[in-house]
């Protein structure tokens, strides 16, 4: 083979090698780029409305909703109230008395067959501010859901 | 340019682009196949999430109705909530399951077992009519609340409370009902007997709702913080 015909041919391997690779790499580089996109976290809402005042707080009851069946034989009762309540909750098969040191409490809590009427009673430290009360009925019916 | 060296040039160009199409037809290939796999996959994860969440709403959303029977007939009862709101119930002879709860037991009843003044849990449907009962339960209602004591009668062992929304129970302390006190240092509950409690105290107390013979009610049990609690 001449040395003209062996230029031409390592010439041509050389330019579609570097065609290909550069093609090649873009395609990659454009999948990529969607891959990474798609693990970015999303951006997050910022509300524009300003913080809330602190505020004396009400009993709230979190969880669970009212009249809720449930198939297990405990419930976590979550709330908030006033800072260093005590809290009385009760039900025909428990008594439970405790002060809550932050607004927000959380509570797990045994619960009979049947119907559960569970009063949470909160006694503000401050005696300027009133006693509150809620009452949730709950069922506790296993395999009926 | 030699001609000898053209045609080889020109053919190895025409080579390595048809090389080149082949590789960007397998990549296209490639990236579509695992796409589509990548997009099932979404779908299959969307679909065991949507079912999860569906599962999960339905067992937020699961409420029962209960309330004292009213009036009892054939396909229908009609019950008054804790509300005194009257609300209607259809049972159907094939699908309602009846029971009875005692000592944490449920024992399967049926319908004829059911009678005026029954306490009842209903889990069913809720709509426009009434509620599509699923299953019946027969409970016991209890009368859970709290409020100040007002008077206390050493003889026959009863207290008169006033509860927060002003109504006035009175309650007997039975040999039976457990008597808590709260110590108010350690915020611990303690065994205590009738004759600690005092006026001026609040109560906390569980009873079955229904009077006794002396048109009080029999409390299950009691707590009660000292009104020394509130002087801290």
């Amino acid at each position: 083979m001449k040395k003209e015909t062996f230029l031409a041919i390592f010439l041509g391997v050389v330019f579609g090698f570097i065609f290909a690779l550069i093609i090649l790499g873009s395609i990659s580089q454009s999948q990529l780029g969607k891959k990474t996109k798609s693990l970015l976290p999303q951006k997050k809402e910022f509300s524009i409305l300003p913080a809330k005042p602190t505020s004396l707080k009400l009993l709230n009851i979190t969880n669970p909703k009212n009249f809720l069946i449930i198939e297990n034989d405990k419930v976590t009762i979550e709330g908030e109230v006033e800072k260093n309540s005590l809290i009385v909750i009760q039900s025909p098969i428990k008594d439970l008395v405790f002060q809550n040191k932050e607004e927000k409490f959380k509570v797990d809590f045994p619960l009979a067959l049947g119907e559960n009427v569970i009063k949470i009673v909160s006694y503000p430290q401050n005696p300027n501010l009133k006693t509150q009360e809620k009452t949730l009925f709950i069922y506790y019916l296993p395999n009926e859901i | 340019m030699n001609k000898k060296i053209f045609l080889p040039f020109f053919a190895l160009i025409v080579f390595f682009l048809f090389l080149f199409n082949l590789l960007i037809f397998a990549s296209d290939k490639t990236g579509s196949d695992s796409a589509k796999k990548e997009t099932q996959k979404e779908v299959e994860i969307l679909k065991e999430k949507i079912a999860s969440k569906v599962a999960e709403l339905r067992r937020q959303n699961f409420q029962a109705f209960s309330g004292k029977i009213v009036e009892i007939k054939k396909g229908e009862i009609e019950i008054k909530d804790y509300n005194e709101e009257k609300k209607k119930v259809f049972t159907d002879d094939l699908l309602t399951k009846y029971y009875l709860i005692k000592d944490n037991q449920k024992k399967e009843i049926n319908f004829s077992d059911l009678k005026k003044d029954d306490y009842i849990i209903v889990s069913g449907i809720l709509t426009d009519k009434g509620i599509s009962a699923n299953m019946i339960f027969v409970d016991e209602k209890y009368l859970v609340d709290f409020g100040k004591i007002v008077e206390k009668d050493k003889n026959e062992y009863w207290l008169k409370v006033v509860t927060l929304t002003n109504e006035t129970i009175s309650l007997d302390i039975e040999t039976f009902t457990k008597q808590w006190l709260l110590n108010i240092k350690s915020l611990e509950l303690e065994r205590t007997g009738f004759s600690k409690i005092k006026e001026g105290d609040m109560i906390h107390f569980v009873a079955k709702d229904k009077k006794n013979e002396n048109n009080r009610f029999s409390a299950q049990k009691i707590v009660v913080i000292p009104q020394e609690y509130f002087l801290k």
